[in-house]
């Protein structure tokens, strides 16, 4: 169909959704819509932004890849008779084999999808898209209005402001940025070292597990809470020290389940297999059992970034947290908890953006989960 | 009235690409103390068959079509509410699987699970019903049964195992009993112990049996008679005896062509060639047909229907609702599902 | 991929020996518990000893708890066997070390039973040989060694459109073949096979036999086969050797063992499986097996088959002492304290 290419060219995302595929046609044409969108509407930030700093610029350039991506994504799929690349791909390791069509066939697992990257999204593209500065108080300035303070949502301010007549919606972007952040990195680094030793422990066994086990137990017998509280009081509240201090106390429960995993693994018949065909114990570890761990790692991971989120915005919420002229979500619901009776919309949004943010990585984790279980779909054997 | 009326039976299974017709018009009558065998391959939808009779094909992965019809005891189960399904499964239909130490549960001693059965499925007082524990323990031969009813799964051996899973079966006192590879985890030697049990089961009870493996010489020992299965439908029926010593169906003779006896001296093997089909890619025509060595033109354009032969004189096909090969009390009836067979020549080639 | 192994060739007998197992013995913790709660040991192999020649294909034939399955793993060195000695080749496979032992593991190789388990579900068909050659000095080029692959595909029946596929995505058949090309594609002598058709469907059953048969002959292998099918025994083995709660019960040519079987575990298990048969020597038909193959945990006193022995000379000495193979013809050994 090559009327198809023509139109791909002008609008990525339509040729796929005339030909029924909705997901991918309703993404890319969407996207490419909304960015272009941003764009024109916000092309002196853009300008502004580039002569800026490194938040601006890196803003800019995610706006422009993504662009330039689903226009050529759009471009390449819309050719006819695309041959699984299969070939080559053969000899390499599968990432997800239970497939892609596992994992898309699971709505619940796409909207999860959809929100974390549009959260991600947006965190990056905030210089560009935030209606106001999130640290403007107009209702302060000179000849300012006092009725901003506390406003009601409204066409100017979306979400409403708050006491200090800062727009909500654009603390919420910015504020984004500063939990997103902290739940991403310290998973990334908890699972890390949770997968990590709980293999160690997992395949050596022995001492080495006993020793690393009982240190883990250690870790476990706090709350989580009353652990991160004891750290940050301790020391100075940096958003360093708020991740190392999350890392610190969330690896355990990974290393658990990834320690589990191993000794199960350790025992397949692959596994033994693998021992008769003279592979490496670190070979053995890293390509065959740790591999076959990690639908369950990934289950843990998303659920940890919800988790983290919820976490920092706890210890923000008790004004333990990164001290920052930027909020972090937790922050802003302390700040406006006095206020819930009288002006609700200071404290639900950031609520709400906590919840939809924990909400999206659950169902990603779960759809992730699905997709990367080898036999996904055919339960019943005839 | 028979026991088990099976028309029209479709199910479909799930798979990445739509729904899979792994059982695809199966009619078929079990009566009482009668003993019917299947002999399918894996891939042929045997399993499959099974679970849709007590309606255990996993909500999401499988169904029943509408338009089947599984009737026991004249009561329909297809659409059943599942109160009654669950009061009927396990107690007028039991069924036995493969895999005995995976379907006892190993944290429980054998003792109170069967007990458990007894106490869903019968109206016995408490000490009745222990009574009637050892007592099935004992009827399917485990020695010393009370001090084993004590026992853990882990301390049975393989055989025991199956025995109890065999008594935790009659534990509703079923009217019909579905056994699907009940024999083939099992040694040797312990087969035919549990093949005889099974038999012995049937004749004593007047228990309906269906017998499901792909071991024909399995389904031989204990069944009266046999039904061919392959790619969702029953390509051949007839008596133990005629299907073994004069099986007509290309498939049938396949498969008792691929039997090993101990008194096989090595020679050269020559099994059926090819694979299964996938129950989404039925082959068009005779669902044989592509590994059949005696196809003809007609094969791959038609799929015949089960047709009634008689041994010698000309075949005749029949045309009424029921196709069903285990109906009407006449066990000498004998069915097959190929073109090679029907008389009908002016439509061949 | 020849290399200078440091293997000396043996020279002698029929054949030249490739292995020969002396008294292996393997014991492990863990098994069901006693009266009072304490765990009895396994004692999966109880002293057995046999020799392999180069070429032949000899089979190992036991119900559940003969110890088969330790033995083919013990001889390759999967278990650390608790006493006695294999010897491949002349050198003592249990104290091989570093490259040693890779040496042998490239020329000794294993099929699984369970043809799912053995294979990692993450893996590729085609990623999967591709890694085993890898490691084993293979191809050096991606595209040698795909072309590699595809040999080793062909070679058991299976094609190149096959090395994308996931182990779920085949047969039962196709992935026991999978299997086998795995355990050949480093080029082994010796290939043990652990009841490699079991779990397979009975047609399929003839497709992977005459695949073995046919590979044998091509590449010359040298195969032991566990099994627990006579049937299966007597299409691909050349010789035969019996098991019974970890110990070699007979051994003997196959044919010879099925004109006269002696033992009478051999004589019970041809009952089983050929019930309205009768033996080939018209010594009548003892009736199927009483009793189940004793658990590992509790061989019975004395000869360890003396419980369901049908044997009309079966008396007190039975119990006494656990018989040893005695010769009682060419290449063909008994225990048994009344057949001698």
């Amino acid at each position: 169909m090559a009327r198809g290419r023509w139109l791909g060219i002008a609008l990525p995302g339509l040729p796929q959704l005339l030909r029924g595929k909705w997901l991918e046609g309703g993404v890319a044409l969407s996207l490419w819509v909304g960015l272009l969108a941003v764009m024109l509407a916000r092309f002196d930030r853009i300008v502004e932004a580039i002569q800026g700093g490194v938040d601006g610029r890196v803003a800019v350039l995610t706006l422009l890849l993504v662009l330039v991506g689903v226009w050529v994504w759009s471009w390449g799929s819309v050719r006819e008779g695309r041959s699984e690349q299969e070939a080559g791909e053969g000899i390499k390791w599968g990432i997800l084999p239970g497939g892609w069509a596992a994992f898309r066939s699971n709505r619940m697992a796409l909207l999860g999808l959809g929100l974390a990257i549009s959260f991600y999204l947006a965190m990056v593209l905030t210089p560009l898209i935030a209606p106001f500065d999130p640290l403007s108080m107009p209702a302060f300035e000179e000849a300012g209005d006092m009725r901003l303070r506390l406003a009601p949502p409204s066409a100017v301010h979306l979400l409403g402001t708050d006491q200090y007549s800062r727009d909500v919606l654009s603390r919420i972007l910015y504020g984004a940025r500063i939990s997103l952040t902290i739940g991403f990195l310290a998973v990334a680094i908890s699972v890390t070292l949770g997968t990590f030793l709980g293999a160690v422990a997992g395949y050596w066994g022995g001492l080495v597990d006993s020793v690393i086990m009982r240190v883990l137990d250690m870790f476990m017998a706090f709350p989580s809470i009353v652990l991160l509280i004891a750290i940050v009081a301790l020391f100075e509240p940096s958003i360093f020290l708020v991740i190392a201090a999350l890392a610190f106390t969330q690896w355990p429960f990974t290393a658990r389940i990834v320690r589990g995993e191993i000794l199960a693994l350790r025992e397949r018949e692959f596994a033994e297999a693998a021992r008769a065909l003279g592979f490496s114990r670190a070979r053995l570890l890293l390509r065959h059992l740790l591999p076959n761990a990690m639908p369950s790692v990934v289950v843990v991971a998303t659920l940890g970034i919800g988790n983290a989120i919820v976490l920092e915005a706890g210890l923000s919420f008790l004004g333990l947290g990164v001290r920052s002229a930027t909020p972090s979500w937790g922050t802003m619901v302390d700040q406006g908890r006095a206020y819930l009776l009288d002006a609700w919309w200071v404290v639900t949004f950031p609520g709400l953006a906590i919840v939809l943010a924990v909400m999206a990585f659950n169902l990603l984790g779960d759809g992730l989960r699905d997709a990367m279980d080898p036999r996904q779909g055919t339960r019943v054997d005839p | 009235m028979s026991l088990l009326e099976i028309r029209n039976l479709r199910s479909v299974i799930k798979t990445r690409d739509g729904e899979a017709r792994a059982v695809d018009g199966v009619d078929l009558t079990v009566k009482r103390g009668e003993a019917l065998g299947l002999v399918g391959e894996s891939g042929s939808g045997k399993t499959a068959l099974a679970l849709s009779i007590l309606g255990l094909l996993p909500d999401g992965h499988g169904r029943t079509l509408p338009g089947s019809s599984i009737r026991l005891l004249g009561e329909e189960l297809v659409g059943l509410e599942k109160r009654r399904l669950r009061e009927i499964r396990g107690g007028s239909i039991a069924m036995i699987f493969q895999e005995p130490m995976t379907s006892l549960n190993p944290v429980f001693r054998v003792g109170d699970q069967i007990h458990e059965a007894v106490k869903a499925h019968r109206d016995l007082g408490r000490g009745e019903r222990w009574e009637e524990v050892v007592r099935l323990l004992r009827e399917v031969g485990i020695p010393d049964p009370e001090d084993r009813a004590r026992d853990y799964p882990h301390q049975f051996s393989g055989g025991m195992r199956q025995r109890a899973m065999i008594a935790m079966a009659l534990a509703g006192r079923p009217a019909l009993l579905i056994a699907d590879e009940p024999t083939s985890a099992l040694d040797v030697t312990v087969q035919a112990q549990i093949l005889e049990l099974l038999k012995g089961l049937v004749r004593k009870l007047g228990m309906g049996l269906l017998l499901i493996s792909h071991d024909v010489g399995v389904v031989s020992r204990v069944c009266q008679r046999v039904l061919v299965f392959y790619a969702g439908r029953i390509m051949e029926a007839g008596s133990t005896a005629d299907i073994l010593t004069d099986p007509r169906h290309p498939y049938t003779r396949g498969l008792l062509g691929s039997r090993l006896s101990i008194k096989d001296r090595r020679r050269v093997l020559r099994p059926i060639p090819g694979e299964v089909p996938e129950a989404d890619a039925w082959p068009p025509g005779c669902r044989f047909h592509p590994r059949c060595s005696e196809s003809w033109d007609l094969c791959a354009r038609e799929e015949p229907d089960l047709m009634e032969i008689s041994s010698g004189a000309e075949p005749e096909r029949l045309r009424d609702a029921s196709s069903d090969p285990t109906s009407g009390g006449q066990a000498a009836v004998r069915q097959a599902r190929c073109w090679l067979l029907s008389g009908d020549r002016s439509r061949v080639g | 991929m020849e290399r200078n192994t440091g293997f000396p060739e043996v020279v002698g007998g029929r054949g030249e020996l490739l292995m020969s197992v002396r008294g292996l013995v393997h014991h492990f913790p863990g098994g069901r518990f006693g009266g009072r709660g304490r765990a009895l040991p396994v004692q999966a192999l109880r002293g057995v000893s046999l020799e392999l020649f180069k070429g032949e294909c000899l089979a190992i034939v036991g119900e559940s708890g003969s110890g088969k399955s330790t033995l083919a793993r013990a001889i390759l060195r999967l278990v650390q066997p608790t006493g006695g000695e294999v010897l491949f080749r002349g050198r003592n496979v249990m104290q091989l070390g570093g490259w040693e032992l890779l040496e042998f593991r490239r020329k000794a190789q294993i099929v699984f039973q369970d043809p799912f388990g053995s294979l990692n579900p993450r893996l590729r068909a085609g990623a999967m040989l591709d890694e085993v050659l890898k490691v084993h000095g293979g191809p050096s080029t991606s595209a040698g060694r795909e072309k590699r692959v595809a040999e080793l595909l062909h070679l058991v029946g299976l094609s190149e459109r096959h090395t994308v596929r996931y182990p779920h995505e085949f047969s039962g058949g196709q992935r026991q073949r999978l299997g086998i090309a795995r355990a050949l594609s480093v080029g082994p002598e010796l290939l043990v096979l652990d009841e490699p058709v079991s779990s397979l469907d009975l047609s399929v059953r003839a497709q992977v036999l005459n695949l073995l048969k046919d590979l044998q002959e091509r590449l010359s292998l040298t195969m032991l086969l566990v099994a627990h099918d006579l049937t299966v025994v007597r299409q691909v083995a050349n010789r035969v050797a019996l098991m019974y709660a970890g110990k070699v019960v007979e051994s003997a040519p196959v044919e010879d063992l099925f004109r006269n079987p002696i033992h009478p575990y051999t004589r019970g298990l041809m009952a089983a499986a050929d019930p309205e048969g009768s033996l080939p020597d018209g010594s009548g038909l003892w009736k199927v097996l009483p009793g189940e193959a004793p658990s590992p945990t509790r061989p019975p006193e004395g000869c360890a088959f003396h419980p369901r022995c049908p044997h009309p000379g079966r008396d007190d000495a039975c119990v006494l002492g656990s018989p040893d193979l005695t010769d009682r013809g060419t290449s063909r050994q008994v225990a048994c304290w009344k057949e001698r």
